[in-house]
């Protein structure tokens, strides 16, 4: 090629740098090109923080990236995943068509995989529903689903799933990530999802990261962060972990504490802000009541579990009414000398901790991720969090709160908003709640009961399920349990793999749970459809279909609806139900729930040059802005307003509530949220007092802890350059490269007292498996002794084999963090 | 340092380095040892450099990224523009 053309691209590539950094760079003379790409933007799919990225395509290919300038979350910037994205779609091994395993014609559970059409792979996955339905109640067909899914999927899915086959079992992966955080929103504030945004990084004077480490998995975030640290020496980086990870490199305050540790240290933070007299009584009177938790309440285990006995397990979610004497006095135990002594904290760190968040005049944010979340105290310790924040009312105002980061582009706007979890619907209501189901009926036009109001199985519960043999069809899209999952030998292979079960993936690439499953229908991704995502400070973002999928791909929003044509409503409905709707007799669940005279009113514009959308051309309508246009009503007027989707086009993104065209930075509070009416200030309006919940609750003991023969923590997570189970990055062959196995890291004395070098062949060895990996005793994550950290992207080596799947009793999400484990030389 | 091949593919990616600032020089010494890396322009004092990494395979580029994130005290690494030029 000529030199003229590549100095333009590099120039242009380095001015577009210097744009996003603020630096002003001589522009060298080089000539122009026109290299006939065509720009389009989309959010990145990969994580929760929400970047925009302008997405370069040719000839129908993707063929180059660039950070969106006009974004305001990431101002121009990607993380270096954002490499990548241009690639993940362009693997070699791209399932190309519907797979079933088959023997002489015929499916066959222990047959080969083999090509057949899309009318196959639906009807054989019908008749399979419609037998159980005939047999079971509909919860025993099961759907997982994911934080990464479009809110259109997400939406359609749950539309099918509760509406058409009247089934609660459905739930995302996101059961895995921030169960925890939700749960613990919903019963603080009486409504899902964070108050303050990302604005609040160039507000504050202080950052204390809790469980997460956002140097690399939100880079973004971070860089924001450290301009707002290096623009002044009073900003303060506090970084908290059970090791020492990336983040601590700009940290003022590096601080290592034991697993399960952030409860008691939590607690003296609220101890130590009562006993100095640091509590904002003005707040606290005004805007929270007090309540205290169930304790005792087991580990989520099953109920025949040892560690199950004699447990409140069944009442684990209660709250009973308290006063501040009382929170008073169980937080009293907390004292510096029993934190420090319960997490191996210095005393100074502690009390200089506790100082920053009791000062009135410290503005402070608290960022936390998977290391709280996932937590067999999961929700307690997000409860903690925000007693400390409300105590203090340090919260709900520019440049103060606490914030739960989310791992997943659509765990907030999807598997949250939504509702993809066996419990909720639309807007945060539930099935549990009859007029919240009965509005839901009102709006999906269906007949009054077709909702059911027993929960489904959730994620673990699924898993159990399937090999209790009472789960008997499941649906995976957009996700791979089989190596996220935790306790994959004993309990998900199994299940998956039960003679009595048909096990259905959806999924790009043959991953490891394509492969253990009886029917892989091939999916398109990100830009190869038309989607929207919510980030995690509550910005929803839509984008367009830019290039087509490979071979007989379809998204999963296709796959939905066509399938929702291969049930009548005469098979799958009591009489009862067809007795109240006779106009529904006959009809197609397809005709129901899509074809409804809502979701089909709209057509694609025609005036978007080189527009294309593979789901509006099959099914003849805009079908996309139809589920969206529907989906929206639920949250209009209701603290959840999102603006009309054509908006969403022309911006980056925009906060809900969306109220008269303007997006609300800081939940809560008079001036900056619609919702709270002038002369109130703050208003948690989520619950009709208008209070938030501050809850007493103790220290309790993790599910396990390293003994004598299992000697030390195990604790897992991701990598800057794999994203979770790697089944898109690991496709990458830069990735790959740049970061080619897995790694176990340990501390050198713990290696030393094992005979074991830097580099080593390790075998890990817990009560539930095993796994070959080697080790790291110099690298960028340092664990202190007597812990272990590894990651699960590498499905050659199924970390989860290795995890228990010990759950949070409330919120039924995974500890990926902490088990027993021991190393030996392999 | 090798020479591209520049008769058939083509990779570049440019990068927005934030270091701590008091350890700017080294960084950049560093980051300038990594092939085909080139500092564009910095901001001392927020610890930021433009800087372009190319390369004849798309494999290597993502190591030099590498490399760069891995220099002493660099804090983080942020990827702007990302072309190919692919034969």
């Amino acid at each position: 090629m000529e030199l003229n053309r590549r100095e333009f691209m590099k120039a242009n590539a380095a001015i577009a740098a210097a744009a996003a950094a603020g630096i002003a760079i001589p522009v060298k003379n080089v000539q122009a090109a026109d290299d006939g790409i065509r720009w389009d933007k989309a959010p990145c799919r990969y994580c929760g923080t929400g970047c925009s990225v302008l997405v370069g395509t040719k000839d129908g290919r993707v063929v180059a990236t660039q950070g969106d300038p006009d974004a305001e979350v990431n101002r121009g910037l990607n993380c270096i995943k954002g490499y990548f994205l241009s690639k993940i779609m362009y693997g070699a091994d791209r399932v190309q068509t519907p797979l079933l395993r088959m023997k002489d014609g015929k499916f066959d559970k222990e047959g080969d995989f083999t090509p057949i059409s899309w009318d196959q792979a639906f009807t054989i996955m019908a008749e399979k529903i419609k037998d159980i339905l005939k047999k079971k109640e509909p919860n025993a067909v099961g759907m997982f689903s994911s934080g990464q899914t479009t809110i259109y999927e997400g939406y359609a899915k749950v539309k099918l799933w509760k509406g058409g086959l009247r089934s609660n079992t459905i739930d995302p992966n996101a059961r895995h990530c921030m169960a925890s955080a939700a749960v613990a929103f919903m019963r603080t504030f009486g409504m899902d999802e964070p108050m303050g945004c990302y604005n609040d990084i160039e507000k504050t004077d202080a950052f204390v990261l809790w469980g997460s480490n956002m140097a690399e998995m939100h880079p973004i975030l971070w860089s924001r962060i450290s301009d707002r640290r290096l623009s002044s020496d009073k900003v303060k980086v506090v970084v908290m972990s059970t090791y020492e990870h990336r983040s601590f490199e700009l940290a003022d305050t590096p601080i290592i504490f034991k697993p399960q540790s952030d409860l008691a240290i939590l607690n003296y933070i609220a101890n130590y802000i009562i006993q100095n007299d640091k509590v904002n009584w003005d707040f606290v009177n005004k805007h929270t009541k007090f309540k205290r938790g169930e304790t005792n309440i087991g580990y989520g285990l099953r109920p025949e579990h040892p560690l199950q006995q004699g447990t409140n397990a069944k009442t684990a979610g209660k709250m009973y009414d308290s006063d501040f004497e009382e929170f008073k006095k169980i937080v009293s135990e907390y004292t510096l000398d029993k934190a420090h002594e319960i997490s191996g904290v210095p005393k100074d760190q502690l009390e200089a901790l506790a100082k920053m968040y009791a000062d009135p005049e410290q503005n402070l944010v608290s960022y936390w991720t998977m290391g709280f979340n996932q937590h067999t105290r999961g929700v307690w310790v997000n409860h903690m969090m925000y007693n400390v924040h409300l105590l203090t009312g340090k919260i709900s105002k520019p440049g103060c709160g606490p914030f739960s980061l989310t791992g997943q582009p659509s765990a907030c706007g999807t598997a949250r908003e939504v509702g993809t979890f066996v419990h909720r619907l639309p807007a945060d209501m539930v099935v549990t709640n009859p007029k919240h189901v009965a509005k839901t009926e009102e709006i999906w036009k269906l007949p009054a009961g077709t909702i059911p109001t027993v929960p489904g199985f959730h994620a673990v519960a699924q898993s159990r399920a399937l090999k209790d043999g009472k789960l008997n069809f499941l649906w995976q899209l957009c996700t791979n349990n089989m190596q996220g999952g935790p306790n994959i030998n004993q309990e998900i292979f199994p299940g998956w793999r039960n003679p009595e079960n048909f096990i259905v993936v959806s999924d790009p690439y043959p991953s490891t749970s394509a492969v253990a499953a009886d029917l892989i229908l091939p999916t398109c991704m990100w830009v190869e459809k038309e989607g929207g995502y919510g980030n995690a400070e509550r910005r929803t973002q839509l984008w367009r279909q830019q290039v087509k999928g490979p071979g007989e791909s379809r998204s999963d929003l296709w796959q939905i609806v066509e399938f929702s044509k291969y049930f009548k409503t005469d098979e799958v409905w009591p009489e009862e139900l067809l007795a109240k709707k006779p106009e529904y007799r006959g009809k197609t669940l397809y005709e129901v729930l899509y074809k409804n005279g809502e979701v089909d009113k709209f057509q694609v514009p025609t005036d978007v040059p080189g527009y294309i959308n593979d789901e509006a051309d099959h099914f003849g309508f805009y079908l996309q802005k139809g589920l969206f246009e529907e989906y929206a009503g639920f949250g209009r007027g209701h603290g959840h307003d999102l603006a009309p989707f054509d908006v969403y086009h022309q911006v980056r993104g925009l906060r809900w509530p969306v109220v008269d065209g303007k997006e609300t930075l800081w939940r809560y509070r008079e001036g900056y949220d619609p919702y709270v009416k002038a002369g109130e200030e703050v208003a948690f309006y989520g619950y009709p007092d208008k209070k938030a919940i501050i809850l007493g609750v103790p220290y309790e003991a993790p599910a396990e802890s390293p003994d004598d023969e299992y000697d030390l923590w195990l604790c897992t997570g991701r990598v800057l350059e794999h994203w979770h189970t790697g089944t898109m990055t690991r496709r990458v062959p830069e990735l790959h490269k740049a970061f080619p196995n897995n790694l176990v890291w340990m501390h050198p004395t713990d290696a030393k007292k094992r005979g074991l070098r830097h580099g080593d062949k390790v075998k890990l060895i817990t009560r539930r498996g095993e796994m070959i990996s080697h080790l790291d005793t110099r690298g960028r994550n340092k664990c202190p002794e007597g812990l272990i950290f590894t990651t699960f992207f590498d499905a050659g080596q199924l970390t989860n084999k290795l995890t228990l799947d010990a759950t949070d009793p409330i919120s039924f999400e995974t500890d990926y963090k902490k088990c027993a484990v021991k190393v030996v030389k392999a | 340092m090798s020479d591209l091949n520049t008769s058939e593919n083509w990779y570049v990616c440019s990068l927005v380095v934030q270091a701590k600032p008091a350890k700017l020089e080294q960084v950049k010494a560093d980051i300038l040892n990594i092939p085909h890396a080139e500092i564009h322009g910095e901001k001392p004092e927020e610890g930021k450099l433009i800087v372009t990494l190319e390369s004849d395979r798309h494999l290597a580029l993502s190591d030099l990224i590498d490399e760069v994130k891995n220099v002493n005290g660099v804090i983080v690494v942020s990827l702007i523009s990302n072309y190919m030029d692919e034969a």
